[in-house]
């Protein structure tokens, strides 16, 4: 599906590139670019490309979304973001939290992912229950991608997101980091599931899956091979979902 | 040493590097010291003689022993790897990534960077790097002998905004502001504030307020960040600059140049068959 991207005034524009800044300055103090990677994920990862609802909305500030299980932790994300958000009453939350999730990959050494803005905020955040389900395998994942309208490809470079941060008991039930450098973006993800359950890192049954399926894994061997072509993929699927349900042609 | 031949590849593995850079000061929280780094290679320039300046010449041990250099090879050796990674940039490129992008990460403006520098084993003798216990005479020594400017001392005094003292380097101790990660304009609010509590002001600091001209400036950034930024962008390139010139060379400028030649060529051609033309008309239309 091709894109029109609505015009924005020089005045937001500006707005853009301050609050750019202001959210870089926020992960250096707070080495928080894994959790503003999340909340941009989790933002957009609720569309349905049948319904149009849900989607990268600005939804995620109600408390009625905050308090889905799948989004524990991430008032925290909302909280950090919100003396920065005041100081632009002008932009939308829905590119706000989009704007994170780009700078949070492009200061920790990821590629840069374009960002376009004029997404407007929705009124009311979506049903629970189509963000995925770390315990389930490749056909869940390809349901839950595929209610978004992304590709097997797409799935395979988003999940190499979780090259930044960790799992936390008190959130997902889970606990620890997938690679030993869990602030810098690397493909780092992809090597350590190749090279099998290391002590200290984690593998969740939905990354395992990655290793099983006849389609994601030559992918995944790829973008272990080449972290040029992960960022390439990685740099398209991030744009892709930052814009699900927004300028549609 | 040569300077580097800066064609598409070299372009590329900036661009690598800087990436690179940037997931090490993520992970490291060095952007302070990679700043550091930076200023103190290229402010040992002396626009006189033409020596010092951004050549990378503070990896060797005889300038990062100065004692106004106490610290810096942490940073040196945090950017070993990166060079490792990328051995065709040279250290006065790599440190002044570095500093641009230790700048750019920390929320600060973005630093026109511009590679192609060359490296340097001759070091500058020590003293030329200013003395924190002095005043506003002594800063415009330094700083005028680099070639820089009043606003240019003002504007980079603001890099304070990153970072600490700390006893064991420069003997002094603390952070100038509260958050010392973010690139923003609170030096110059806390330095117009007065003491604070846990906060450090050194001598020089405090000479940005007793000094008219400086004191000017001082009011202006703690006013307007922007305008802080904007500073701040052009004395730090013109710092990283500092006795550089580029020439950067490769098949873009190469086909740039060809097409400039060729299209010169065929005016020429046209403007002396346009002169035969007219001259044979002129001619022709006088006989009749």
């Amino acid at each position: 599906m091709g894109k029109s991207y609505p015009a924005v005034s020089e005045e937001y524009q500006k707005a853009v590139e301050k609050a750019k800044r202001k959210i870089r300055g926020l992960i250096a103090d707070k080495n928080c670019s894994p959790l503003m990677l999340r909340l941009a994920w989790h933002s957009a990862g609720t569309y349905d490309v049948v319904s149009k609802t849900g989607g990268p909305f600005g939804t995620m500030r109600f408390p009625a979304e905050l308090a889905h299980g799948a989004n524990n932790g991430l008032d925290i994300a909302v909280r950090l973001l919100e003396p920065i958000k005041e100081q632009f009453p002008i932009l939308t939350y829905a590119d706000f939290y989009q704007l994170a999730g780009v700078v949070a990959v492009e200061v920790t050494g990821g590629p840069e992912v374009p960002f376009n803005p004029g997404r407007e905020d929705k009124p009311e955040p979506p049903v629970e229950g189509r963000l995925p389900d770390a315990t389930k395998g490749s056909d869940h994942l390809r349901d839950v991608f595929g209610h978004m309208g992304l590709s097997d490809q797409d799935i395979v470079a988003l999940s190499g997101g979780h090259t930044l941060g960790r799992c936390h008991k008190e959130r997902s039930g889970f606990e620890g980091a997938w690679t030993s450098n869990p602030l810098i973006f690397d493909n780092s993800y992809f090597r350590e599931l190749l090279s099998g359950e290391k002590e200290d890192l984690i593998q969740l049954p939905s990354d395992k899956a990655l290793l099983t399926d006849p389609v994601f894994r030559p992918l995944v061997e790829k973008y272990a091979a080449d972290e040029d072509a992960f960022f390439a993929d990685y740099a398209e699927a991030h744009l892709k979902l930052s814009e699900l349900g927004f300028a549609e042609a | 040493m040569a300077a580097p031949v800066v064609d598409a590849e070299y372009l590329k593995e900036i661009e690598k590097a800087r990436r690179d850079l940037r997931a090490l000061i993520a992970s490291k929280n060095c952007a302070p010291i990679m700043l550091r780094l930076a200023w103190h290679d290229a402010g040992t320039f002396d626009v006189n003689t033409k020596t010092g300046g951004p050549n990378g010449s503070i990896r060797h041990e005889e300038e990062y022993t100065h004692g106004s250099n106490a610290g810096l090879k942490i940073a040196i050796d945090l950017c070993e790897p990166v060079k490792r990674k990328h051995p065709r940039i040279t250290y006065a490129d790599l440190y002044q990534l570095a500093g641009v992008v230790a700048v750019e990460v920390t929320g600060g403006p973005t630093i026109d960077f511009v590679p192609g520098r060359r490296d340097s084993s001759v070091c500058p003798r020590e003293g030329r790097l200013p003395d924190a216990k002095q005043g506003a005479p002594h800063l415009r020594d330094i700083f005028y002998r680099m070639g820089l400017s009043d606003k240019d001392i003002a504007a980079l005094s603001g890099g304070h905004t990153l970072g600490r003292a700390h006893p064991e380097r420069s003997g002094f101790e603390g952070a100038w502001t509260v958050e010392p990660l973010k690139f923003d304009n609170s030096y110059f609010i806390e330095l117009l504030k007065g003491e604070t509590e846990g906060l450090l002001k050194l001598p020089t600091d405090n000479a940005l307020l007793h000094d008219p001209e400086f004191r000017r400036y001082v009011e202006l950034y703690a006013k307007d960040e922007e305008l802080f930024f904007k500073d701040y962008a052009e004395s730090h390139k013109k710092l990283s600059e500092l006795g550089f010139t580029s020439r950067q060379t490769g098949s873009a400028t190469k086909t740039i140049a060809t097409s400039a030649v060729l299209a010169q060529s065929a005016f020429g051609v046209a403007v002396a068959a346009a002169v035969v033309i007219l001259s044979y008309c002129y001619e022709a239309s006088r006989r009749k």
